[in-house]
């Protein structure tokens, strides 16, 4: 097409857009930038290790790993769609593992498998939601706080153990939560689903996350037009800990035991998942069917780097990367929409 | 010796909408103190913008110390040559000093062509604070200072950078009598160095004390130059209000009758805003609410609309009082604020158009009465509210910053008609809205009062109000000074109330 063409064509529809025509094929980029990576991605592994990655059994390790990293992601997105910040999410995840075991363990307070899932999660939204209501109505900066609350969590569970994993007097049903399969399927891939459609179900259809996204877009605006914007944003906060406590759940049922380090790691993967999940669309904005997919992309790559014997710290490396990429795309998306 | 400083020719400015400057003249000439007073809006602050290089003109030739400048005229080239300008906002720097603060923006004198010269600049600032008989020391840090000291910091850099033109906004704002006369002082020690002051003010007692020489704009033009001689603050304010325009006053006859009240403000205040204002707005009237910017009439407003907590005082709806704890309190009983500054207080921008206008009614469009929003229903009432109100947009997914003024302030009209209430305030509705707008704006502000509602509007624009409203109320200065009925509504009435002493 000459540009000629693409001149008229932009005059007649898309004035804006012609005024930046070297910026649209960038824009395209910004766009479908994502999952063509994923497919590149995901086709370089397949042909370096075909007969260890691109297998049946790998595909379905990776929707299965790739549940408890979901689950924290989309705990997150909530928050950042209100323009906040959770930096507690890896001292809350470890500190609620300890409990979760604590819980469940016959060798202490043994409160069943119910029981003990019950408790860890009405445990997980309470801590949050405390640190969001300090930070919605006491107007502390979310960033700060939750690096003291994460800072103070962490050190809360590794009080709690003495520093030590805690195993032993796990129930086997509360191993099976995340070790049982259904329909040749691991457990994780349909608790992480589940957590996903719910997740989409507030962001997209209910008033609360429409409300969210008014308070991300404009607080005072949102104030002004009757939004409870300080009790949401607690709200917001409480989320990151509900989802905090099924991700430690997840975790320690699968490893059947706790350790002051589980899910401390989780922090940095969460926040890559939710930037690059909103740098796939156009206004830039966090959503949950976008965090779960780029968190799902993660996976992928964790997956891959460990069968060609590169895990550890290049996986760091790369992650890290990989949102310090995916906050100038999502920036350079939402500007663009502008 | 006399050719002006400053002299600028028929200086045309456009703004969407708006011709802000149209073919303006002003003359400054050393020695000067020259009062620039008019209406919000009469385009003082296009002027000073344009003399300050912050904003370029459409039209007409602007010459510095004789010399054309040409139209990439900046703040540098305005600094360069002389001219420095003082707003309300304090621009100095808290934590610095009394020098760091005077020398801002200008060399500081250097040891050994590397480090700053402390000794050399404090003893050159200390020369300057002793001609302007300040009692305060380079050293001194300014956020510790009093408001007429920091304002006097101000002056002291522009005596440092030896400007020859002063232009001062509303310097007086929040300074006591005694301050003011401190403040008066400097500024004629100044223009007896033959500096030329530019003393903006809507405080004509002060105009006529201290200027030499009154310009007067209205709509846009210079109306009146005078010297200050002879001239009486009446005389101000008549030129000022101007000759009543044709058409603007409403025919007696169609202000409407008063029903019953509808809303009643009872003492209500906020210290340093607003002090102990009381009013009541009948069903089916539009009450207009005139001041200068900065008299408190946002201020009002955002306490009956819950936006502000008052400190004092109660507002009562249909004779009962209504709770104001918070925009919340105040929408579910029926009254809605439509904020002036649309884009940070009215809309979500990078939101559509459709999510704005259901904003504050999302609770009506739900599915089997779960809290989950019936898109296809949603979808409905934007569409027609889109229609009904006119608003241009390709359609309710547009997202509303790509929508121009008039067309935001529409959806702002569209989400609060859509939502319903009472009583409905208007701040500023028209401002930044081209003529056309304007008029459809109006006509549903007047379609709105139907049905035992009620409006009121604050506008600067007092032939709007003369225009638009059944009743005018007046502010000056955080209080409530008067109210205008019937045949006594007109723009020389509203300007005398509002600039009267």
């Amino acid at each position: 097409m000459s540009n000629q063409e693409a001149e008229t064509i932009g005059q007649a529809g898309l004035p804006q857009e012609a005024n930046r025509p070297s910026g649209s094929s960038l824009r395209l980029i910004g766009r479908y930038g994502i999952p063509i990576a994923m497919v590149v991605t995901f086709a370089v592994f397949s042909l370096l290790k075909p007969d260890a990655f691109f297998t049946l059994f790998m595909m379905k390790s990776i929707l299965r790993d790739s549940a408890p990293l979901m689950i924290a992601a989309l705990g997150v997105t909530f928050v950042l769609v209100m323009n906040d910040y959770d930096i507690s999410l890896g001292g809350l995840t470890a500190l609620l593992a300890t409990c979760a075991v604590l819980f469940v363990s016959t060798d202490h307070a043994n409160l069943g498998v119910v029981g003990a899932v019950v408790a860890t999660i009405a445990l997980g939204g309470a801590l949050a939601f405390t640190s969001g209501l300090l930070i919605s109505y006491a107007g502390l900066p979310s960033f700060i706080l939750t690096i003291a609350m994460g800072t103070v969590f962490t050190g809360i569970g590794l009080q709690l153990t003495g520093s030590r994993s805690i195993y032993g007097g796990v129930p086997e049903g509360y191993a099976a939560i995340a070790g049982g399969n259904l329909f040749g399927l691991s457990n994780q891939v349909f608790i992480g689903l589940g957590v996903l459609v719910l997740a989409h179900l507030f962001l997209r259809h209910s008033e609360a996350g429409r409300y969210m996204y008014a308070i991300g877009g404009n607080a005072e605006a949102a104030r002004l037009s009757g939004v409870p914007v300080k009790l949401l944003k607690a709200v917001g906060f409480g989320m990151v800990g509900l989802a905090a406590a099924i991700t430690a759940i997840l975790l320690t049922s699968q490893a059947n035991a706790a350790n002051p380090n589980t899910g401390l790691g989780l922090l940095l993967p969460a926040y890559a998942a939710a930037f690059l999940g909103s740098s796939m669309f156009r206004s830039g904005s966090f959503t949950a069917l976008g965090t779960a997919l780029a968190a799902l992309y993660l996976q992928v790559i964790g997956a891959g780097l460990t069968i060609l014997s590169l895990s550890g710290p290049l996986t760091q490396i790369i992650q890290g990367l990989i949102l310090a990429a995916a906050i100038g795309l999502s920036r350079f998306n939402r500007q663009a929409a502008r | 010796m006399n050719a002006p400083l400053v002299s600028a020719r028929g200086l045309s400015r456009r703004y969407p909408g708006v011709l802000a400057l149209d073919g303006a003249d002003l003359d400054i000439l050393p020695g000067e103190i020259i009062g620039l007073v008019g209406k919000n809006g009469a385009g003082k602050s296009t002027m000073i913008r344009i003399l300050a290089g912050v904003e370029g003109r459409d039209a007409g030739e602007l010459s510095i110390g004789g010399t054309p400048v040409g139209a990439s005229y900046g703040p540098h080239d305005a600094h360069a040559a002389g001219l420095a300008f003082m707003h309300q906002e304090l621009a100095n720097v808290p934590d610095m000093t009394v020098a760091e603060n005077v020398a801002l923006g200008s060399r500081l004198p250097r040891r050994a062509g590397l480090l700053v010269d402390w000794p050399t600049l404090h003893a050159t600032v200390q020369r300057v604070l002793d001609r302007l008989e300040l009692r305060i020391a380079p050293r001194d840090r300014v956020g510790d200072l009093t408001v007429v000291q920091q304002r006097m910091v101000m002056i002291a850099r522009a005596l440092f950078h030896d400007a020859r033109v002063l232009v001062l906004d509303e310097p007086s704002t929040s300074l006591t009598e005694s301050e003011i006369n401190q403040l008066h002082s400097v500024i004629r020690a100044m223009a007896n160095d033959g500096r030329a002051i530019v003393y903006v003010s809507h405080r004509l007692r002060e105009i006529v004390e201290i200027t030499s020489k009154v310009v007067v704009m209205q709509d846009g033009r210079v109306t009146l130059t005078r010297p200050t001689a002879g001239i009486s603050e009446r005389d101000i304010v008549e030129a000022i209000a101007g000759a009543p325009r044709g058409n603007t006053a409403k025919a007696t006859e169609a202000r409407r009758i008063a029903g019953e009240t509808l809303l009643a403000v009872r003492g209500l205040g906020r210290p340093g805003k607003v002090h102990n204002v009381s009013f009541e707005v009948k069903t089916g009237e539009i009450l207009g609410i005139a001041g200068l910017v900065g008299s408190g009439r946002t201020e009002l407003v955002r306490l009956i609309a819950g936006a502000d907590r008052a400190s004092r005082g109660a507002v009562e709806l249909e004779g009962r009082p209504v709770r104001l704890h918070s925009p919340r309190d105040a929408i579910a009983a029926g009254i809605v604020l439509l904020p002036e500054d649309r884009r940070h207080e009215g809309l979500v921008v990078d939101m559509t158009v459709r999510e704005n206008i259901t904003l504050p009614s999302l609770r009506r469009y739900r599915t089997a009465g779960l809290p989950f929003i019936q898109r296809s229903s949603e979808t409905r009432l934007a569409r027609d509210m889109v229609a009904q109100l006119g608003v241009r947009t390709p359609g309710v997914e547009q997202q509303v910053r790509r929508l121009s003024g008039g067309n935001q302030q529409k959806v702002v009209l569209a989400k609060w008609l859509a939502r319903g209430g009472r009583v409905f305030i208007f701040d500023e509705p028209t401002q930044g809205v081209d003529v056309h707008a304007k008029e459809e704006i109006f006509r549903l502000i007047r379609a709105s009062v139907s049905e035992g509602c009620g409006a009121i509007v604050i506008s600067s624009d007092f032939s709007e109000l003369v225009s638009q409203c059944d009743r005018v109320v007046v502010m000056r200065e955080g209080a409530l000074i008067g109210s205008l009925e019937g045949p006594a509504i007109s723009e020389a009435g509203i300007v005398e109330m509002a600039y009267a002493n």
